[in-house]
Formats: structure tokens, C-alpha cells, sequence
């Protein structure tokens, strides 16, 4: 949609859930936060559609890997905060380890060249 | 997953308990993250940031659809959706419903009736609590030969002697209990003392039958651990709930009663539940007695002889003790029992079966005639499956326009397909229930099957629980089966055309081939289902009319259970009976050929060399009076027979048939020669017996057996005192009944009758029961398979005729006569059927050769012409119905006015 759309890679199937569970380390977060945590972390390169970002956090949810709660924001909205449970928590740690290792697998074939 | 499915559930419930906080919560979150998005743009000085901010967003009602969907229970919704549409189009199209509903509950019902015989005679297990724990405890003497024989008799076989089961329940370790019980008992018993009492079916059981089994007395109580140590001291019986409603009006206060068997007191101290029938789903015993009392019965050797093999018994496997465990114990022990008494055990393994395994080992034939029956059945579901989807065909030009509709709104065809499926399993669930009442009937027909004329037992068949879902899943699966075809092909149609064709006949050349395919099928399915029928039903009159061996006319039969002064009684009765005017001939057997109990003999012959580990060889035996051989015809071929000396003085003879001279005295003289023998009617050590004659061959346990090694002993002191006997007459043996009976009552006021009838009447009735309930069952299932084609086939041509109305018009409009178009269209009817019936020929030659066994007696050498005569009489009344089917739709054909055909669009 954006400009800088065009320039930032398209995310990985799967690999949005790790990122967004990735977030939420970092303590409580409303969607509009986790969207823009991702953006700026990964220096711009990797910008969340909320057409992709809501549905993902909706089924973490109904998994039972976030919580969700509704409180006030600093700008004085009502607004949904989630924050991760034990089991995603769990999640996150497998997902890194087994993303970590296809990662490296992937590095290693395309270096063979 | 378990615990993530329960808060997948717990937050959806909340959801739909609260929709709207849903909808909010929703609306508010996203409304959050563009004030958030419009914010910053701001902040970067973007032109119109708000826009901008909901541009980015994207399609705002596709997210909070795809959220919605998530949170809701969509998929049910859909379903209930899609159950609703289907209802409406099977009220929209009544009678063709009407049609599938018929064709679908006979299709189900028969399937289902075939299921509930064999549930009944095969799977079921016993109804008690953890029944899969409990298995069969089998004793195996030359496996092959007892095994052998007793599946022929059609009983649970494998069984035990009284000692070894002792033995057996202080060794092994691997059951909570051990229980026996005996072959069924048919005394004389007396509810009430003084009162009139009749035959009842009573069984001999260890103590701990009821505990071990885990069956609860509604009444009272089980026995007690003592109650089965010391011979002929407890005199306690625990009765039937169906005797306690019968012959006690379901008092309470029957316990402490007494109640008279064989002249002997017992009290009453319990009441089985109804659920419980002991170990044998047929004979139903009416009273339990404890094991030790088997004095009642005058058989007091059974008790500690080794080689009167007579209890049945099952044993529940402890918790954690696998089959393979219990097996190898038992096992062990059995190998101790054999090296401990090698005289009686030599040869004896124990083991251990599952309660289908026993059933199929000691009963294979009944495995088979269970895979021909569901073939069968299952082919006349497959017929009604085809006449479900041709009607659901013939909807299809209606169907074709509402689908286009729905696809050019937006459905998917995976969408289309499921809706159709749906409609079709609503029906077969429908069709379903109308077949649990199909199978209620022909139980219920089972159930009134007499099997004797005064002993209550008859086959207890009900539609039950399993029944049901067995039928269900039949249904759903029937139902996705004859949907589909007509679901692919409706919804395969291009949009663009549907809709633009105002004919929707259009596609109707390519359905019609798919249906005269199905046609045909069907046909062939027919004549397969009903060529089966044929050879079982030529297979009984084959049997029927088999010579048994034995004088079958003018004989009238007396079955009776034994009495404590039967010598006697029974040479008294023949006595007088013999004095009769119009009684040729009078004697006593027992077993009585084709009758209740198995007897073995166990013999070592002079001479004749055994395998390494037999001690003896098991034969068949009865014991008979003199005049037996005269009385029904078995010619002594050489030797001779039994006369009074021989019974009673205690002559130690015995006659052989042919087929055991054959076996076991090949190129040898039998006569004179001696053998040894044990068991039953003699003491537990070894007699020494002359055979003094040598009788032709005669069948005893079923009219399809092959002739089995026989031996006949005089009737004398060691018997149990059963006895049917024989009244030879001249003229017809029904009228001397009454005669007979007051014979008997001279000699002894309540003579212990339980069964009264012909010679021919019994080998009709009892003898042939398996063979003529199959036959039966059969028939009624391929009439209805026949029925159903024929139905299939007259809607296929009935259709064919209006669609071609235009056509046929034009025909008569240049000049056809009526008669040309009459066989015009039985001319495409004959084809079909004739196509049909030619590959159900061919079919049903295969599948008869696969089961062989079944159809022993059609098979026989000089019945080739039998089989011939099946074909011929199959292949004619199919096609004389088939013809009958199409000549309606043929004649109404013929009566199109080309005026109107023609007028007409289509």
C-alpha cells in the first residue's frame, strides 16, 4: 500500500506468530504496538498488514498462547491489550530454536554456491 | 491439545453468551489501531491523515468478518444452514422421497437384520460388566477330531473335565476366578410342590459363577464358596428373572421358597438379572444350581473323572494380565496335569481364547456363512444405494438450475457438493430408523421359530443398541454413497450455460447413459443376491430329502429327561408299548440322532496303532435299547444286535458303523476284536468291550456331516437317564400321541416329556434349524433386492419414455403403429436387463466358488442338474420381471397422442 511497502520482505508463513510472540516479551502490548515494535526492531524491513496482524493474534488467543485485556491507553482510548501466557511463552522458545535451525540450514545451502 | 481445545471452548462460549461485547470488542480494537496509525502520520506531517490511515488498514469488514468467523462456532452454523435447506427440498419433492426413503429402509433394514442374526449367534459377547476380560479356559484332546466334530454340532466345544477344572482354578494365578458350568440340564421342575410342573433348561455352575462374572442378583443373592464344596449337601438354586416373573409374579418373597427338580427340594436364594443368560445366547438356563449337585442328575462320576469332559468354562483375566500371559500359564499347568495323570491327559493341551476367538476356532463354517450373508445384504443395500441416486438423478434438471443460482451468488462447490450430501444422509438417517423397525420384524419372526414342542427355548432376538448403530453408520455411509454421484454431476455443470439454457433437459443424454449404467448394475446385483438364495435354498431341499440313515417315516418320538428309576421306567414303557395294536416297533436311544448332547467314548482298539501322544481316540457314542436297529432301520451289516441279554446283564459289547470298521480296521476283521474304553456310561477305569456287530452308517449330529466313527453301547445301569423313544406305527405316528403319552402315564404319573412329535417333523424343524433360518433369511433378503431393481428399472425406463415423448410423437406422426413403440421401448428395457442379467450370471458362478463349503450339497456330484435348474429358474424370473417392469412405461408409451408430444416443449 505504502511506498516503503515495496522495499520490505514479505513475511513468512508462520513466521509472523514468532514475531508477534516475540513482541510480547518485551511486556504488555496493544496490536498497534506490536505493529510498529516489529517495524522499527527490524530497522524497516518488515512491516505487519493488520489484514494479517489481527487474525494472528486472534487465534493465539483462542490457542491459549496470549491473554488479552482491555484497559486504557495513554491517549485515554479503550484498548486491548495482550500479553503472553505460559504456554506461549513455551511456544515462543520452541519456534525460535526450530526457526533458528531452518534459518541456518537455508543460510548454509545458499552460501554452497 | 486437550487443554487448548478446553480454552478454545471456554472463550467461545463466552462469545456466544455475549455476542454483542464480541462485535464491540471488535469494532473498538480496530477503531484503536487507526486513531493510533492516524496519530503518528499526523505527527509525520502526512497529507489527510486519517484517510491515509484507513486506506492502510485495508478492508475493514473482510478483517472483522474473518475475526468473527474465528471467535463463532461458523462451521456448525453452516451446517445447521445447509440441514435446513435439505429439509425444505425433501418437502418439495415428497414422493420422490417418499421412493428413496422405501428403497433406503429396506436396504438398511435387511443389512441391518443380517447383522443383529449374527450379533446374536457370533460377535456378541458376554453381558457382563468388563466383558472383554473374560475368556474362554480350553481343553484341546486331538484337536482337529473333537474340534471338528463339535463345530458340526454347531456348540461351544473345548471342554473340561470336572477334576482339571478343580485343578485349574487352585493353580492358576492369572484370574480373579475361574467359572464352569455345565451342559445344559432339562429336569423336571416343580415352582410350586404338589402343583404342575414342566421341563426347564437348569445348568450345574461353580459357586462363584455370579461373583466372578460380576453378575449382581436382583434378588437375594449369589452362592456362597461353601455352597459347591460337598457333593449333594447344599440344595440352593438361584432362578431366571424370566421363571421369577413367570411363576412368581416378581414377589421378593421368593427367596427361602423351595422348589422342586427331579424330586429333590432346593431353596430358592437368588434371581439373576434379565440382562444375564449364562454362557449360551440360545439355551437360556431357567435355574442354577451349584456344581456339586450334579448328584440330582445321577451322574456322580462326572465329578472326579478325568475323562468325562464335560464343563464349559471362562475365567476373568486379573487387572494388568495380558492374554499371552493367562495363555501361557494355563498352558503350564495343562502340561502338569498331563505328565500328573498321564491316563487320562495324555495329549491334553490347555489353553486360553478370546470369547470370538473361541467361536472362531471351534466354528469357522459360521464366519463364512456371515461373510455370504453380509455380501449379500450389503449388494441389496447397493441396489437401494442406486435407486437413491437415480431418483436423486431425476430431481436433477430442478436441482442443475438452483445450483447455477447459488454458484453465480457465490458458493463454492465443495459448498454444493456437501449440501447434496447433507439432503442425502437426512434421508438415509430417516431410512435408518425405518429400517431398525425392517429388522424389528424379521426378529421378531426369528424369535417366534419353535425349536421344541415343550421346552421354552426359542432365539432371543431383539434390534439393541448395537443394532442401532450399526445401522446408523450403515445409513450415513449409504447415504454418501448414492449422493454423490448425483451431487458431482449437478454441480460439475458449467454456470454459463445453466443459466443460459432454458432447457434443462440439455444435459440429459449424458445422465441417461450414467443411469442405464446404473440399471444394469443393478440387474446384475439381482440376479447375483437372488442365484445365492437359490443355491441355499436348493442346498435345504437337497438336505431335506437326504437320506439320514435311519427309518424317518412313521416314527413318532418321545424325548425325555431322565428319572431316578429310568431302568425300569423304560422297560416297562416299551413293554407296553410294544403291546400296542398298530406300534410295529418301540426303543430307546440316547443321544437321540440330531438331538441335545454330545457323548464321547474314549477307546484304545487291539491292534491299532495311535499317534505318538494319544492315549485313546475320542468317538461318538450312544447308547441304545434292544430293537434300536429294527426300530429305525439301520441294517446290522454284519454281526449282529443288541438283545435283551446284552442290556440287562450288563454284556460288555459293542457295535461300530461302516465308517469306523473303515478307519480303524483297514484290511482287518472287526468283529470279535476287543477294545478298552472310558468314559462316559462306563466306570473311570478302562472296560474291556467285544464288537459283536457292525451297523451301515447313519448321521448324528447334522444332515450335512460327513460320516463320523461311531460306537453304540447297550443301555444299561451307567447312563444319565435321558431317552427319547421311539414308537414305530402304522399309519400316521401324530395320531398315536395321546395313546403314547397314556402309556407313559401307567408307568409313571408324571412322565418328564419335554419334546413330542414326528421323526419328520423333528429332522424338518430342528435338525435343518441353521440351514432353514439361513435359507429363509436369504430368500427374504434377495426378494427384497429383486424388488428393489425391479423398481429401479421401471423408474430408469418410466423416465426414458417421458423424456422421449417428443420423439416417440413424431414417430407415430409418420406413420409408427402403436405396437412398433411398445417395442421400441421393451426393446431398450430387455437390452438393459439382459446385459444385466448376463454379467449377474457371471458374478454369482465366481462367488458361488468362493463359498463351496456353504453349498456342499449342490456342489455333490450327481446335483449338477441343481445347480443348472438355479440359473435356469433365476435367469427366467428375472427377466420375466424385468419385462413386467418396463411393459407399463412401454404401453403408456404407446398411448402418446402425437398431438399433444408434439405441442408440447418437452
Amino acid at each position: 500500500m505504502g511506498s516503503n511497502e515495496d522495499r520490505s520482505a514479505d513475511l513468512l508463513q508462520g513466521t509472523l506468530d514468532l514475531l508477534i510472540l516475540k513482541s510480547l516479551t518485551k511486556g504488555e502490548m496493544h496490536g498497534y504496538e506490536i505493529a510498529e515494535w516489529i517495524h522499527s526492531t527490524s530497522e524497516e524491513a518488515l512491516s505487519v498488514e493488520e489484514g494479517a496482524l489481527y487474525p494472528a493474534l486472534h487465534r493465539l488467543e483462542l490457542r491459549g498462547m496470549l491473554s488479552s485485556s482491555w484497559d486504557v491507553s495513554a491517549n485515554n482510548r479503550r484498548a486491548k491489550y495482550y500479553k503472553l501466557t505460559p504456554a506461549g511463552r513455551k511456544r515462543l522458545k520452541e519456534s525460535t530454536d526450530s526457526w533458528r535451525r531452518t534459518s541456518m540450514a537455508i543460510n548454509r545451502i545458499l552460501e554452497t554456491a | 491439545m486437550v487443554p487448548e481445545l478446553f480454552t478454545q471452548l471456554k472463550l467461545r462460549l463466552k462469545v456466544l453468551l455475549r455476542r454483542r461485547q464480541l462485535e464491540r470488542d471488535l469494532e473498538d480494537e480496530i477503531a484503536f489501531h487507526v486513531a493510533m496509525r492516524e496519530k503518528k502520520l499526523r505527527e509525520n506531517g502526512t497529507v489527510d491523515p486519517r484517510s491515509t490511515a484507513y486506506r492502510q488498514f485495508g478492508n475493514q469488514t473482510r478483517i472483522k468478518e474473518d475475526l468473527r468467523e474465528k471467535w463463532s462456532f461458523a462451521a456448525v452454523e453452516r451446517l445447521w444452514a445447509d440441514v435446513r435447506i435439505g429439509l425444505r427440498f425433501i418437502q418439495k419433492n415428497r414422493w420422490a422421497m417418499f421412493a428413496v426413503l422405501l428403497s433406503l429402509s429396506l436396504g438398511i433394514g435387511a443389512t441391518a437384520a443380517v447383522f443383529n442374526l449374527f450379533d446374536f449367534f457370533v460377535f456378541r459377547s458376554f453381558p457382563v460388566p468388563q466383558t472383554n476380560r473374560i475368556v474362554w479356559i480350553a481343553a484341546q484332546s486331538q484337536a482337529s477330531e473333537i474340534g471338528h466334530l463339535f463345530a458340526n454340532a454347531g456348540g461351544i466345544g473345548y471342554l473340561v473335565s470336572n477334576a482339571d477344572f478343580e485343578d485349574l482354578r487352585e493353580r492358576a494365578a492369572s484370574f480373579e476366578g475361574i467359572v464352569s458350568s455345565s451342559p445344559d440340564q432339562i429336569p423336571y421342575v416343580q415352582p410350586h410342590s404338589g402343583q404342575q410342573g414342566r421341563n426347564l433348561i437348569v445348568q450345574l455352575v461353580s459357586a462363584n459363577f455370579f461373583s466372578a462374572l460380576r453378575v449382581q442378583p436382583i434378588v437375594g443373592r449369589g452362592f456362597r464358596p461353601e455352597e459347591d464344596e460337598v457333593p449333594d449337601r447344599d440344595a440352593v438354586a438361584v432362578i431366571s428373572d424370566s421363571l421369577w416373573r413367570r411363576e412368581y409374579d416378581s414377589k421378593p418373597d421368593v427367596i427361602g421358597t423351595s422348589i422342586r427338580i427331579n424330586s429333590r427340594d432346593f431353596t430358592i436364594v437368588g434371581v439373576a438379572p434379565s440382562s444375564f443368560y449364562g454362557l449360551d445366547p440360545i439355551a437360556r438356563p431357567e435355574v442354577y444350581l451349584p456344581r456339586v449337585m450334579e448328584t440330582v442328575f445321577a451322574n456322580d462320576a462326572s465329578l472326579t473323572d478325568r475323562t468325562s469332559r464335560r464343563l464349559q468354562i471362562v475365567g476373568r483375566l486379573k487387572d494388568g494380565v495380558s492374554l499371552e500371559q493367562a495363555r501361557e500359564e494355563v498352558a503350564r499347568i495343562g502340561t502338569d496335569l498331563e505328565r500328573e495323570h498321564p491316563e487320562s491327559n495324555r495329549g491334553l493341551r490347555m489353553t486360553v481364547y478370546t470369547q470370538l476367538g473361541a467361536k472362531m476356532s471351534l466354528n469357522p463354517e459360521a464366519f463364512l456363512a456371515a461373510g455370504i450373508f453380509f455380501l449379500v445384504s450389503g449388494l441389496v443395500l447397493g441396489i437401494a444405494c442406486v435407486n437413491v441416486a437415480n431418483l436423486l438423478l431425476s430431481t436433477a434438471p430442478v436441482r442443475t438450475r438452483e445450483m447455477a443460482i447459488r454458484v453465480a451468488l457465490g458458493a463454492s462447490r465443495g459448498r454444493l457438493v456437501r449440501q447434496m450430501l447433507i439432503e442425502s444422509v437426512l434421508v438415509s438417517i430417516a431410512g435408518a430408523l425405518m429400517g431398525l423397525v425392517v429388522a424389528e420384524l424379521c426378529a421378531h419372526f426369528i424369535r417366534t421359530v419353535e425349536l421344541f414342542s415343550n421346552l421354552p427355548i426359542n432365539l432371543n432376538v431383539a434390534v439393541d443398541k448395537r443394532v442401532a448403530v450399526f445401522a446408523s453408520i450403515v445409513a450415513i455411509a449409504a447415504g454418501i454413497v448414492s449422493g454423490l454421484i448425483p451431487a458431482l454431476r449437478s454441480s460439475r455443470s458449467r454456470l454459463s450455460t445453466l443459466l443460459k439454457s432454458e432447457d434443462t433437459h440439455i444435459t440429459g443424454a449424458g445422465k441417461m447413459r450414467i443411469r442405464r449404467g446404473l440399471v444394469i448394475a443393478q440387474v446384475a446385483i439381482a440376479v447375483v443376491v437372488l442365484a445365492l438364495s437359490g443355491f441355499s435354498l436348493a442346498e435345504l431341499q437337497l438336505l431335506r430329502n437326504a437320506d439320514p440313515g435311519f427309518r424317518v417315516n412313521n416314527v413318532l418320538r418321545v424325548a425325555l429327561s431322565p428319572l431316578p428309576h429310568h431302568k425300569t421306567f423304560f422297560r416297562e414303557s416299551l413293554e407296553r408299548l410294544r403291546a400296542l395294536p398298530g406300534v410295529r416297533a418301540a426303543a430307546v436311544s440316547y443321544p437321540e440322532p440330531f438331538g441335545i448332547g454330545n457323548e464321547f467314548v474314549n477307546v484304545v482298539i487291539d491292534g491299532y496303532t495311535m499317534l505318538p501322544d494319544q492315549t485313546s481316540l475320542p468317538i461318538m457314542t450312544a447308547a441304545v435299547t434292544d430293537g434300536y436297529f429294527d426300530a429305525l432301520q439301520i441294517p446290522i451289516v454284519r454281526g449282529r444286535g443288541f438283545d435283551v441279554r446284552d442290556t440287562e446283564e450288563d454284556a460288555r459289547v459293542i457295535i461300530i458303523n461302516e465308517a469306523m470298521a473303515a478307519k480303524y480296521f483297514a484290511g482287518r476283521d472287526p468283529l470279535g476284536v476287543r477294545v478298552r474304553a472310558m468314559g462316559t456310561w462306563l466306570s473311570t477305569q478302562p472296560v474291556t468291550l467285544e464288537i459283536v456287530g457292525i451297523a451301515r452308517n447313519a448321521k448324528y449330529r447334522s444332515m450335512s456331516e460327513q460320516f463320523e466313527p461311531f460306537v453304540y453301547q447297550p443301555m444299561k445301569k451307567h447312563w444319565p437317564g435321558y431317552g427319547t423313544l421311539f414308537v414305530v406305527t402304522n399309519g400316521e405316528p401324530a395320531s398315536f400321541a395321546n395313546t403314547v403319552r397314556r402309556e407313559l402315564a401307567n408307568v409313571d404319573p408324571n412322565p418328564p416329556v419335554y419334546d413330542t412329535g414326528t421323526m419328520s417333523l423333528f429332522i424338518r424343524r430342528e435338525a435343518l434349524i441353521v440351514e432353514r433360518l439361513m435359507a429363509q433369511v436369504m430368500t427374504g433378503v434377495s426378494v427384497v433386492g429383486l424388488i428393489l431393481s425391479v423398481l429401479g428399472l421401471y423408474g430408469v425406463i418410466a423416465y426414458s419414455v417421458s423424456q422421449r415423448s417428443h420423439e416417440i410423437g413424431i414417430r407415430i406422426a409418420v406413420g409408427a403403429t402403436r405396437r412398433d413403440v411398445t417395442r421400441l421401448i421393451l426393446a431398450e428395457g430387455v437390452k438393459l436387463s439382459l446385459t444385466g442379467i448376463a454379467a449377474g450370471a457371471i458374478l454369482s458362478a465366481v462367488l458361488k466358488s468362493l463359498f463351496d463349503v456353504y453349498f456342499r450339497y449342490v456342489n455333490s456330484s450327481g446335483s449338477i442338474s441343481s445347480t443348472a435348474l438355479v440359473y435356469a429358474s433365476v435367469i427366467i424370473v428375472s427377466l420375466a420381471i424385468t419385462l413386467l417392469a418396463c411393459y407399463m412405461p412401454a404401453r403408456h408409451a404407446s398411448m402418446v397422442d402425437p398431438n399433444v408430444a408434439l405441442r408440447c416443449d418437452n
